[in-house]
């Protein structure tokens, strides 16, 4: 298949990895930040193909794994206190919250449908005028312009009833965050080449330069990924640290204009609570105070009670701090047909990808 | 006063006169040429056959019409697969519909008209049924439930008891397709329009591979869960195991496509109208001749082999990738799709 084949040759693989293992002279400890890319590290069998010297660290780019408990329980609460319809991705309606989730909330009666897009959401408010329909908008930079551009429509067109249950993350202020813990020790990053479509790949070059750190954008195919490994590990052993574009096929310089546009107007930098890792100053996106009346949390006055912290050790895998098989429930009391925590849900999950991918116990 | 003629109504369920002409005008005419016995409450059929095979399904897909078939033909394919499965042939079917108010009767009738159709190709003979009527809004336009009863035609009964390491897995054609023109057809999504439901009747093949005396270890149809969840549970019922090579699966180039596109792993999509055929080294050049010269079935291929299981890890299921070690493949954990069949 065009466009594909290319990027799963494995001779182009196999290429990247022998000079990996010509260059590398000592360990190097290397997050992917995307959920999509430890994914397909892992489907792919690329972690066997490096040298023991150099570790991969699966970063926080798991919208599921990082939106908190409380804001589902919000969900739910729409779905059945407030009697809205509430429209979520196929994924969000697995995650455990306080009391089920949303598969559970729509058995006992709840509105809850799985849209692919925030415009079917959008279609479902015109066809229930006397209807609340809350959209569950979570995500990174990939999915705010969709949102943004719903946000758009919705005031073109009147609609009174439709808002978005927003809960929006930045991907540059979780890797200072992850720079900043001295626990975590990570020494270059694959920025996610599809974050870096939308929003080009400035943003993270004062990172580069204050944490004199290597990062490298990267895709997703096997060729890319190993391409992006061997960008860093290069960076790495000739003490250099920049910013480098592997994905040049689709991330230029200023990223997507019409897209970073859409953002701008529509939210704005704020406080922000990750699950596991805690609330962070300008680390998410929320509505800007024109657009207050699409916010559900305003519309329907929703408050976020914090919820009942579980043993889930998310946080620090996310971190790099700890892998999967640290946890005593890996594997045992939580899989991913019964998680206890995200990263066990989401498909993407770090926890779901080593379950999947029988990678339970620490390789002696 | 107006009348409006076209839909159903909830009298048409009731039993009376309204059902009677329901079915004299809109259903029995499409089954014509399939034998109707006389109107009783049981049906008495001849039998002389020592094994007699039965099996049940109910149909519940979204939508009702699909590129490829509809809910009808998906009925009858559905129920005499699982006969055939067997090694069995179809012989009588019992079918059941429950319609929702407001359903329009044209619907009905294109319906009906594919249940004739499948059922004249396969020579069976439908000799009774249900049909009721649920208020607007109780029920998705149409369900359906039938029941087959088949016989077996001598020779072994191919079933997963019969699996030993070393036998080749075989499948009858590409995979997925139906699972994925169903999601493409529900979600409004039009990658293209050449992509098509594989909904088919299985036993002419069946038959086909029986007479040519072609020792059929095991047959599956790869309906709900696709390839992944039917070989893991032949793998837990047989206690074998299998290595499937992931570059030998085929799949049609746009649903390959949509697969990427949809994040979508083609092994755990549905198919309808293709099967898992388990046989010797020795059967799987004839196997293939003789599917390949089959319409439907043209790309019939191999795609790996029952293997011993280790001890240590049980029964499962891996997918060989072009490099790396084979990966484990589970069933279908949660529905990617919401209703398919």
């Amino acid at each position: 298949m065009k466009f594909v084949t290319e990027f799963r040759d494995r001779e182009l693989v196999e290429r990247e990895a022998k000079r990996i293992h010509q260059v590398v002279t000592r360990p190097w400890r290397i997050m992917e930040v995307c959920g999509g890319q430890t994914h397909a590290l892992l489907r792919y069998g690329l972690v066997s193909l490096l040298p023991e010297q150099v570790k991969l660290i699966h970063g926080p780019g798991c919208p599921v794994c990082v939106t908190p408990i409380e804001v589902l329980d919000c969900a739910v609460a729409l779905a059945e206190q407030q009697g809205a319809i509430l429209c979520s991705f196929g994924d969000m309606l697995k995650i455990p919250a306080s009391n089920g989730n949303l598969f559970q909330c729509r058995a006992r009666g709840g509105d809850v449908r799985v849209v692919d897009s925030p415009l079917e959401a959008l279609s479902l408010a015109q066809q229930n005028p006397h209807r609340e329909v809350v959209f569950l908008a979570v995500g990174f930079e990939t999915t705010a312009p969709a949102h943004a551009l719903a946000v758009l429509q919705a005031r073109e067109l009147g609609l009174s009833n439709f808002s978005l249950l927003v809960s929006h993350y930045l991907v540059p202020p979780a890797l200072r965050l992850i720079l900043s813990n001295p626990k975590a020790q990570v020494d270059g990053f694959l920025a996610a080449g599809h974050v870096c479509t939308v929003m080009g790949a400035e943003e993270y070059r004062p990172i580069v330069e204050e944490f004199q750190v290597p990062i490298v954008v990267t895709g997703f195919e096997p060729v890319d990924l190993m391409q992006g490994i061997r960008m860093v590990v290069e960076q790495l052993e000739a003490g250099r640290a920049e910013l480098e574009n592997q994905y040049v096929r689709s991330v230029a310089t200023q990223g997507n204009p019409t897209a970073r546009a859409a953002i701008a107007q529509v939210f704005e930098p704020i406080k922000q609570n990750w699950r596991g890792l805690g609330s962070y100053d300008e680390s998410g996106l929320g509505l800007r105070a024109d657009f207050a009346h699409f916010d559900a949390r305003k519309k329907f006055n929703l408050n976020l009670v914090p919820a009942a912290a579980n043993s889930c050790l998310g946080g620090d895998i996310m971190m790099g701090i700890k892998k999967p098989w640290d946890c005593e429930k890996f594997g045992n009391e939580c899989s991913p047909d019964h998680p206890l925590g995200a990263p066990m849900v989401s498909a993407e999950g770090a926890c779901a990808a080593y379950f999947k991918y029988e990678m339970t116990e620490k390789p002696t | 006063m107006n009348q409006d003629n076209s839909r159903i109504i909830l009298a048409h369920g009731n039993g009376g006169k309204l059902q009677a002409d329901l079915l004299a005008n809109w259903i029995f005419p499409e089954w014509g040429g399939v034998v109707l016995p006389a109107d009783r409450d049981s049906q008495i059929m001849p039998w002389s056959s020592s094994q007699l095979v039965m099996s049940t399904d109910s149909f519940v897909v979204d939508p009702l019409f699909f590129p490829g078939g509809d809910i009808g033909h998906l009925a009858v394919c559905g129920t005499t697969n699982d006969l055939a499965m067997s090694g069995a042939e179809p012989r009588f079917l019992m079918c059941s519909f429950i319609l929702e108010e407001g359903l329009p009767l044209n619907d009905l009738r294109r319906v009906a008209r594919s249940i004739g159709q499948v059922a004249r190709e396969l020579k069976l003979q439908i000799v009774g049924g249900d049909l009721k009527v649920v208020e607007r809004g109780k029920g998705d336009g149409m369900f359906i439930n039938t029941s087959g009863v088949g016989c077996l035609r001598g020779g072994k009964t191919p079933g997963p008891e019969r699996l030993r390491p070393g036998q080749r897995v075989l499948v009858s054609g590409d995979l997925g397709r139906h699972g994925l023109v169903v999601l493409l057809s529900r979600e409004g999504i039009q990658f293209t329009s050449e992509l098509q439901s594989d909904c088919a009747p299985l036993w002419p093949a069946v038959r086909a591979l029986q007479d040519a005396a072609i020792d059929l270890k095991c047959l599956r149809d790869l309906t709900r869960g696709g390839l992944a969840t039917a070989l893991h549970e032949l793998a837990q019922s047989s206690g074998q195991s299998f290595l499937i090579h992931e570059n030998h699966l085929p799949l049609l180039e746009p649903a390959r496509g949509a697969c990427e596109v949809l994040g979508i792993e083609a092994v755990y999509l549905a198919s309808e109208g293709t099967m898992l055929v388990v046989v010797d080294e020795e059967d799987v050049a004839p196997t293939l001749e003789i599917l390949r010269a089959r319409s439907g079935h043209q790309l019939a291929c191999e795609i790996g082999q029952v293997v011993s299981t280790n001890p240590d890890l049980g029964p499962e299921t891996r997918l060989q990738a072009e490099w790396g070690a084979p990966r484990r493949l589970g069933p279908l954990l949660y529905e990617a799709l919401p209703r398919i069949c």
